[in-house]
């Protein structure tokens, strides 16, 4: 063994050493990559990386067997100045299947939310963060059922004891499913909890969240399904929420919504974006509203928000769905106007 | 050179790669399973065990953390943790966490090359490629073909 010494190279690492800094990254798959990108000798002693296999669970009630998929949602900032943008991207990429044939990954971008097709990132060059992590549940049927909300104890990475899947069914109840029972138990919708095509349903410190917006309240459910909490939310009592003057506390907070991913994030960690600030995607917004401006989805700063986004903002964890509040334009409980703010009906 | 300090703890010297010399008790240097081999197989009893791997500025930050690991208990653990994070970044720089890590490596010290390498990782991620490269002053050497198959796998296309 050579005598270490400053000039150690970092490429010339003994491969045991290299594996363990690689089995340090956090998401395997996407910092793996990189990692091989770096030199010769880093590519050939670590192993090109497999993607998290999607999971499989039995019929729920009917034949139709499910999966559930993992996305993630990434944030992507250019290296240096001759990259395509200079902007952060927000891209949200199916992390969980092989990828397609030709080996290339098809995100979609949630920010700015229409980039040119068929363009190609190069994501060497960019720094790229991980920034949430949802999972959905697709019927093996060829698409003709739609995907269900779901939320899971950890994530595919650790799943160990304990890990369960609970599943949201509009018009009936949940459903849930524990890897030790290795059975689906269920709950019907009742006068305590009736879940809607609106609603979603979260997991975080050991507990399920699921919210009942007809009721405007949030539902904490333990591990074997016990409901634990019933949260009385102003959801629906606050009417036309005028958002009013700014909160110290939420400008430590983003939050990005959107149909299918809504998510809120520490500012701290993502000084590229504007703290205190709402982002909005998906088709939150009307086309009409883009206009020229490429970044015109980057969102509202936070006035004040109601008692029932703060309740779950407060909450002390990194990362923390927001999802409760995701709600489609054309149900008319968001309202977007550009120089009023944000209105919640 | 084997010495018993009034506690009756029992002392040994380590010797680096540059001639220094570190008296520790042996409890704190048996942290390092390679040193805690080389006591048991009586090494220890003709002076003082030379460690021609690590140098002196290493050798006695790693004297520094096997030190605050023996001394502490479980209970403790809130406050090690917090003790480990302000201890690597004293480390400063990736230069010498790497030092570290090979020292931590070489003297089989399990907790420190875990703390070291998830320190070095975090320092990676998000990176782009050439930052690292540039970082760890790395030679870009992929043939073309090895260049044009990582280019493809680091490619995402919006459909």
């Amino acid at each position: 063994m050579a005598p270490i010494s400053k000039n150690y190279g970092w490429s010339d690492l003994p491969i045991e050493l290299l594996e363990k800094i690689v089995s340090c990254l956090e998401n395997s798959y996407l910092h793996v990559l990189r990692f091989r990108a770096v030199c010769h000798s880093w590519r050939c002693s670590i192993p090109f990386p497999p993607l998290v296999p999607s999971l499989s669970l039995p019929p729920v009630v009917d034949d139709t067997l499910y999966q559930v998929e993992e996305f993630a949602v990434y944030s992507v900032q250019p290296a240096h100045h001759l990259s395509l943008t200079t902007t952060p991207l927000v891209l949200r990429i199916l992390s969980s299947k092989p990828e397609s044939e030709d080996g290339v990954i098809s995100p979609r971008a949630l920010n700015p939310p229409r980039l040119a097709t068929k363009s190609f990132l190069d994501l060497r060059d960019y720094r790229v963060k991980e920034i949430w992590l949802d999972y959905w549940l697709s019927p093996d049927d060829g698409f003709r059922s739609p995907p269900k909300r779901v939320a899971i104890s950890s994530s595919f990475r650790n799943i160990g004891e304990g890990f369960s899947v609970m599943v949201l069914r509009p018009g009936k109840g949940l459903a849930l499913w524990k890897l030790e029972d290795e059975r689906w138990t269920f709950m019907r919708n009742s006068y305590t909890l009736w879940v809607t095509e609106d609603d979603s349903v979260e997991y975080h410190n050991d507990k399920f969240y699921v919210s009942d917006c007809h009721s405007g309240r949030v539902v904490v459910l333990d591990a074997r399904m016990n409901i634990t909490q019933v949260t009385r939310t102003s959801w629906l009592d606050e009417k036309k929420g005028e958002w009013v003057q700014l909160q110290h506390e939420l400008k430590e907070r983003l939050v990005f919504v959107g149909e299918d991913s809504s998510f809120s994030i520490v500012a701290k960690h993502f000084p590229e974006y504007k703290a205190n600030t709402l982002y909005f995607h998906d088709h939150l917004l009307n086309d009409d509203r883009a206009g020229s401006k490429s970044d015109w989805f980057s969102c509202f700063n936070f006035p004040q928000p109601p008692n029932w986004l703060q309740s779950i903002l407060a909450n002390d964890s990194d990362s923390f769905s927001s999802r409760f509040l995701v709600v489609e334009e054309d149900e008319g409980r968001v309202e977007v106007e550009k120089d009023k703010g944000l209105c919640i009906f | 050179m084997s010495i018993t300090t009034e506690n009756n703890e029992k002392m040994i010297t380590l010797m680096s790669s540059d001639g220094e010399e570190f008296v520790v008790e042996e409890a704190v240097a048996a942290q390092s399973q390679t040193i805690k081999h080389l006591i048991e197989d009586g090494c220890s009893t003709e002076g003082s065990i030379p460690l021609p791997n690590v140098t002196g500025r290493v050798l006695s930050e790693v004297i520094q953390y096997c030190k605050k690991h023996s001394s502490s208990d479980d209970k403790e653990e809130k406050e090690l943790e917090a003790w480990d994070a302000e201890f690597v970044k004293a480390a400063d720089d990736h230069v010498a966490l790497t030092d570290l890590m090979m020292a931590a490596n070489f003297l089989d010290i399990k907790g420190l090359l875990d703390l070291v390498a998830q320190t070095l990782a975090n320092m990676i991620t998000g990176k782009s490629p050439e930052e690292v490269r540039r970082m760890w002053n790395i030679k870009n050497d992929f043939t073309p073909e090895e260049a044009e198959k990582v280019r493809k796998e680091n490619q995402w296309a919006f459909e």
